[in-house]
């Protein structure tokens, strides 16, 4: 187990520090930082890798692992993957970190009415929402031409259902 | 199958907790706990059901783990996404367009900046006294090591 277990910690070392060099050198190829391309090449091409370190163990050793371990291997693979994913949509979109942040650069004490002016280094609550609308649009999810919004594509419908349905099966008021 | 039995079990426990106790914290620690029950349900199931070997019951919770993970993050956005609350916003208003400045004007108006404000100070990130918010040494730590992972990941912190 230990063998698989490096495996998968390798590969998945492998893949972030694919990704995070794709990220310093896109700008020599006009890549956005976005580019499906740009994640989707480490961490698919990462399972291929995996899968492959997982079958030469097989073919060399003639020791079949069995396909429940090798699913194993990558659901794991994955696991980091989505934590590593997430991990940095929060450092990018997190709504509260940014208000910790914007409070360390103003020497760590600011006015409530200030802060929330002043919400991510000048960015204010409506730069916020305009960021999160830009992106939802981008999705496919929503119309938005910069001034007016919506309505929502059969996406965006089936997302909105989803989320009010969710949010009242497990009782939640006061959200994001 | 011992995955899907993991699953329901943690699924349900969540949505039954959640509803007999509605809070406004997201509860991330005791959601976690009842992860883990889950994960050991789903073990047990493994061990005494289908007795499976040394090896398998690790692939199972490398399964297990994988959902676990995908499910937390399912929650976090559920709870706090922003980009929901707009979509379901805009679910109200069916087959129109509404103006940004309005979105812009309710938002600003509700009192979701000052839950925010409340939660952090719950969580002990900041400390409110009056109209004055101050980071706490905890949240100096948290704004740091925030700034230094970012530039490690290449990512901006732009909120």
């Amino acid at each position: 187990m230990i063998e698989i277990f490096s495996y998968v910690a390798m590969t998945f070392c492998g893949s972030v520090l694919l990704h995070r060099g794709l990220l310093s050198i896109r700008g020599c190829f006009r890549i956005p930082e976005q580019s499906k391309l740009i994640l989707g090449v480490p961490f698919i091409g990462g399972i291929g890798f995996l899968w492959y370190l997982l079958e030469l163990h097989f073919t060399e050793v003639f020791y079949a692992w069995p396909l429940t371990i090798r699913v194993g291997a990558i659901a794991l693979y994955l696991a980091g993957i989505v934590v590593y994913v997430e991990l940095r949509a929060l450092l990018s979109r997190g709504y509260s970190l940014r208000i910790v942040i914007d409070l360390l650069e103003c020497n760590g004490h600011l006015d409530i009415q200030q802060l929330k002016g002043n919400y991510g280094g000048g960015l204010s609550l409506s730069g916020l929402l305009v960021k999160r609308l830009k992106t939802l649009s981008d999705l496919g999810l929503l119309r938005f031409d910069g001034r007016k919004v919506g309505p929502l594509t059969l996406a965006g419908k089936a997302c909105a259902a989803f989320a009010v349905f969710a949010r009242n099966l497990l009782r939640l008021e006061r959200v994001g | 199958m011992s995955v899907g039995i993991g699953a329901a079990t943690f699924i349900g426990l969540h949505v039954l907790w959640w509803r007999r106790t509605a809070s406004n914290n997201p509860r991330i620690g005791l959601l976690c706990l009842l992860a883990i029950v889950g994960v050991a349900c789903s073990l047990i199931v493994g061990l005494f059901f289908y007795e499976l070997a040394e090896e398998a019951l690790w692939a199972l919770l490398w399964i297990d783990a994988f959902f676990v993970v995908l499910y937390l993050f399912l929650y976090a956005g559920i709870v706090r996404s922003v980009s929901l609350t707009l979509l379901a916003h805009l679910r109200q208003d069916d087959h129109r367009s509404i103006d940004l400045q309005s979105i812009i004007d309710e938002y600003s108006a509700s009192a979701r900046f000052e839950d925010r404000i409340q939660l952090m100070s719950e969580s002990g990130f900041i400390q409110v006294s009056k109209e004055f918010v101050s980071l706490t040494k905890t949240g100096r730590l948290l704004a740091k090591s925030a700034k230094g992972l970012s530039r490690l990941l290449g990512t901006d912190l732009e909120g």
